[in-house]
């Protein structure tokens, strides 16, 4: 890893931002922090920049500490939630600025702006004024002046929060392009699991200023590691149930399954783990209460022995109405996640 | 039948408003038409024209028209004299170093209160706004208990020393000046460049950093750039208030130094040279003027939304020794610079001082309400002559004079500005009601006292305004106008239709809209513009040593009056008047802050 944070604790005043977060970045690998607001995400990366010390635990850049060094020394890239560009400058001059800081000569700084520029779309632009700029346009130009120093690790702090959801998903798609094609090793902070699932390498998801898990997109969709991701995720199907021996019984029936728990356990009933009709696995009985479309996918509220359960089916899949008996199956290796109860 | 032929054929009124609806929920909030606001600008505007442009306007004609050796005789003396170029050089040059020195001391103040958050910070706050509006001449004669022959340090030097002289030469030296203009307008740093700072945006500091700026290169090439319209603004107007100078160089400079202010109110009072003084008053205003439209300029650009954030949030606790270090030695540089005098002024008020027969000095020898006593006693139990405790009751009935006259002046001014801030007529009028701020007390005082010198003869009554005791609070109106007028401004503005509609639209009747919306953000203002009239009333000494009639002296003029006769009881006794005007000064600024509406003061 070239970047590891080791057992980061912060507070401010009462309140714990950080509790104890530890987690690295290899080079050239996007990772991207997942979380609610207020889950410590933007003060992980006022850290790491230098901005902030943390109370406790160590930040190592190749096996280094930097804790010591002042965040102009550190060699990142920080890119400011609503962007901070500087209002006095144009945008050339915003772009050149990491770049005189570190002496560059003047021809290669122009000819670096230029570069820069035409990298994020905006070839030709260098002396606008930053005030005339539409929220997309400033994104890419904060985007170009954090590249523009070539940092040796970029962070982003929500870069898309505040354009509008088609203006988002083409920015991410080019934003994607740009930092593989510069094998730019980052952190990507969001609230937003499609970003984040989009850009990263690993995601390491967050809560309360703590790690709930770290691991690829697919592997945090496919198995969440505790209730809080699954729930971050949308996931919304939860069952009371008892484990014993590789089983666990539940309001709606006996399933296998393959964690090695006993005692009071919460069950998941996965989204996207039910196919229609009776096929292979386990089949269930209810009704269809509502079903609402969402382009590529149907979601449907079935009721099943008095539990509502939703569920994406493939838009493609006939439905009865509303109100209409339905046959549900549950693959339970696939649909299944069974939590312990934490007492208290 | 078509829906046009309705409309024509139907009940008129629909024709001429095809959706009368609306109109009930608009009707109040009636577009300005011009003549509406023509009508609120009325009143404000007659009483600029007769009291302020009519009384200026007889100063050039005295200027011109009286000099014996041709009309523009005054100004080349005023302009070749040496004596005159020598006024007008020191006028620029002490302006332009106390306000590099007001600068020098308020900025890092302004930084700390915009950035930092500490325990008695708002008790600074309020303790740094109170010069603001001290009269001048209590800030005189406060220094003067400091510093001054009989001040303290004096006084403990001698002691300490068995010394027979005091060691401390600080009355009558360019030194006093500049101290005192520092204390005066380090509020005005701490105010406009404070405001500005604590919502300037932190992440474009961070963001410098982060691309490798250090410590210095991002203050000199981020913030600096970034503050330089607020620093420039607080710059203007610390020397427009520093070249206007008055009561302090009369009172600290003593006869060695004289600026334009002074020396106008020597050629006129001392000297019954119109023409000369109408001359200089004329070179002042043509100075203050330029000034002033710079600053209304600037101030513009001030307003300018700049990525400003809430300044909740971007302040920081102070951490680290360092920083507590540097924040320590700040606040007390401001609490010795800007408390010490006041306090001084306070304590020496109510010490008595017996004569040392050993030495030539005074030791303190213990408190005494004496000079507080003495107020009211007439010595000499003549008939003409006024204890100095009437000029209290003129005082205060001047004031409410002046803030009965401001705020009924004011309050139309301010809602024409406010209902519409764009329109031609408020953008040409709205630098005209500042043109006040930018001219000199003793210019107005002058101009009262030549444009007033003869009856007037208005709406064919014969006025004679020159006998009137009114004439003093129409110029303490003229100088409180432009304060009372940024008060009310934004209250009224922040008013925002929107509001009105929502409330009515919850059932509010205009009656009760004006009362539950308009009246709470409004009352507030109001009373903070009535406290500004109020004080500045009270403390108000260039335009009133000119035009106060002798048997009415108000507390400044009173004050003056005991300080320039010799004697340690007249000491004492102004030392006393000084400290009463100085607590109600202080109790006013006290409640002003109190009433501070978020971001409401343009000042």
């Amino acid at each position: 890893m070239t970047l590891n944070l080791l057992d980061i604790h912060k507070s401010f005043g009462s309140t714990r931002a950080l509790d104890g977060v530890s987690f690295g970045v290899a080079a050239g690998e996007i990772v991207a922090v997942l979380g609610p607001s207020g889950c410590g995400k933007s003060t992980l990366l006022s850290l790491v920049a230098g901005l902030e010390t943390p109370e406790q635990g160590d930040i190592l850049w190749d096996g280094q500490s930097i804790l010591s060094t002042p965040p102009h020394r550190r060699g990142f890239g920080l890119m400011f939630q609503d962007y901070a560009l500087f209002p006095h400058l144009n945008i050339g001059d915003n772009i050149a600025f990491g770049l005189r800081m570190s002496r560059l000569p003047a021809p290669e700084t122009r000819q670096r702006v230029t570069e820069t520029l035409a990298l994020v779309g905006l070839p030709g632009l260098e002396r606008r004024d930053v005030g005339t700029l539409s929220g997309g346009e400033q994104q890419r130009v904060a985007l170009a002046r954090s590249l523009a120093p070539r940092p040796r690790l970029l962070m982003l702090d929500e870069p898309l929060g505040a354009l509008d959801r088609t203006l988002r998903e083409r920015l991410i798609q080019e934003l994607n392009d740009i930092l593989r094609r510069l094998e730019q090793t980052a952190i990507y902070v969001t609230h937003d699991q499609e970003e984040a699932f989009t850009l990263a390498d690993r995601v390491v998801v967050m809560n309360a200023g703590r790690v709930e898990q770290i691991g690829t997109p697919l592997e945090i969709y496919r198995r969440p590691a505790t209730p809080f991701v699954a729930r971050f995720l949308g996931m919304s199907n939860w069952l009371t149930g008892t484990a014993e021996g590789g089983r666990v019984t539940t309001p709606l029936g006996i399933f296998p399954i393959q964690e090695s728990v006993s005692g009071p356990v919460s069950v998941l009933i996965k989204p996207d783990g039910a196919r229609l009709g009776e096929q292979s696995g386990y089949p269930l009985r209810g009704k269809l209460t509502a079903q609402s479309f969402r382009g590529g996918t149907n979601r449907v509220t079935v009721e099943v022995s008095g539990n509502m359960l939703s569920f994406t089916f493939p838009s493609t899949v006939q439905l009865p109405e509303a109100g209409q008996p339905l046959t549900i199956s549950l693959a339970p290796d696939e649909a299944l996640l069974v939590f312990p109860v934490i007492p208290g | 039948m078509t829906e046009d032929q309705q409309h024509t054929t139907g009940d008129k009124r629909t024709t001429t408003s095809p959706r009368p609806h609306r109109l009930r929920f608009t009707g109040y909030v009636l577009r300005p038409t011009q003549y509406a606001a023509l009508s609120l600008w009325l009143a404000p505007l007659s009483f600029l024209a007769l009291f302020y442009f009519y009384p200026l306007a007889s100063i050039l004609g005295v200027s011109f028209a009286r000099g014996e050796q041709g009309i523009a005789a005054p100004f080349i003396e005023a302009l070749t004299s040496s004596s005159m170029r020598g006024v007008i050089g020191f006028t620029i040059g002490q302006a332009a170093l106390s306000t590099m020195l007001t600068l020098l001391v308020g900025l890092p103040g302004a930084y700390l209160l915009a950035r930092f958050d500490f325990r008695g910070k708002s008790l600074l706050q309020a303790l740094t706004a109170i010069p603001f509006v001290m009269p001048t001449l209590v800030v005189a004669v406060g220094f003067n208990a400091l510093l001054g022959p009989r001040g303290w340090l004096n006084l403990g030097l001698m002691d300490l020393f068995n010394l027979t002289a005091p060691p401390i030469r600080f009355a009558n030296t360019l030194t006093a000046i500049l101290v005192a203009h520092v204390f005066y307008n380090t509020t005005i740093v701490l105010r406009t460049v404070g405001d500005f700072w604590s919502h300037l945006d932190p992440r474009l500091g961070q963001a410098a950093q982060v691309l490798g700026a250090n410590r210095w290169q991002t203050l000199w090439r981020i913030t600096l750039p970034l503050l330089a319209p607020a620093i420039a603004a607080a710059a203007l107007l610390v020397f427009i208030f520093d070249f206007t100078s008055f009561g302090v160089i009369l009172v600290l400079g003593g006869p060695r130094f004289a600026s334009l202010e002074v020396e106008i109110y020597n050629q006129a009072v001392g000297l019954f040279n119109l023409p000369l003084a109408a001359a200089l008053s004329v070179i002042q205003l043509g100075c203050t003027l330029l000034l002033t439209v710079v600053y209304t300029r600037l101030a513009r650009k001030l307003s300018r939304p700049l990525s400003q954030r809430p300044s909740a949030q971007t302040r920081r606790r102070l951490i680290g020794w360092r920083r507590r270090f540097a924040a320590a030695g700040i606040v007390a540089l401001l609490l010795v610079l800007l408390v010490s005098p006041l306090a001084a002024l306070a304590v020496r008020s109510v010490t008595s001082l017996d004569v040392d027969s050993n030495r030539q000095g005074s030791v303190p020898s213990g408190l005494t309400l004496a000079f507080y006593r003495e107020l009211v006693v007439n010595p000499r139990q003549a008939v003409s002559y006024a204890p100095p405790s009437t000029a209290i009751a003129i005082s205060l009935s001047y004031a409410a004079g002046t803030v009965a006259l401001a705020l009924a002046l004011g309050l139309p001014a301010a809602w024409a500005l406010a209902r519409d801030s764009q329109s031609r007529l408020n953008r040409l009028l709205d630098p005209l009601l500042m043109l006040p701020l930018g001219t000199s007390a003793v210019t107005l005082g002058l101009g009262f006292i030549v444009g007033f010198g003869k009856p007037l003869m208005l709406f064919g009554e014969r006025v004679d305004l020159r006998t009137s005791p009114v004439l003093v609070p129409l110029a303490h109106t003229l100088v409180a106008f432009p304060f009372v007028v940024r008060s009310l401004t934004p209250a009224l503005r922040s008013i925002r239709p929107r509001l009105r509609q929502a409330a009515a639209v919850m059932g509010a009747s205009p009656w009760q809209v004006a009362r539950r919306i308009d009246l709470p953000l409004v009352g507030r203002a109001v009373i903070v513009a009535a406290t500004f009239a109020f004080t500045i009333s009270l403390g108000e000494f260039g335009a009133t040593a000119l035009i106060t009639r002798p048997e009415y002296p108000t507390l400044s003029v009173m004050i003056y009056r005991l300080l320039s006769q010799p004697g340690a009881l007249n000491y004492g006794q102004s030392l006393a008047l000084s400290t009463i005007l100085m607590l109600v000064c202080a109790a006013g600024m006290l409640a002003i802050e109190r009433m501070r509406i978020a971001e409401i003061g343009e000042f």
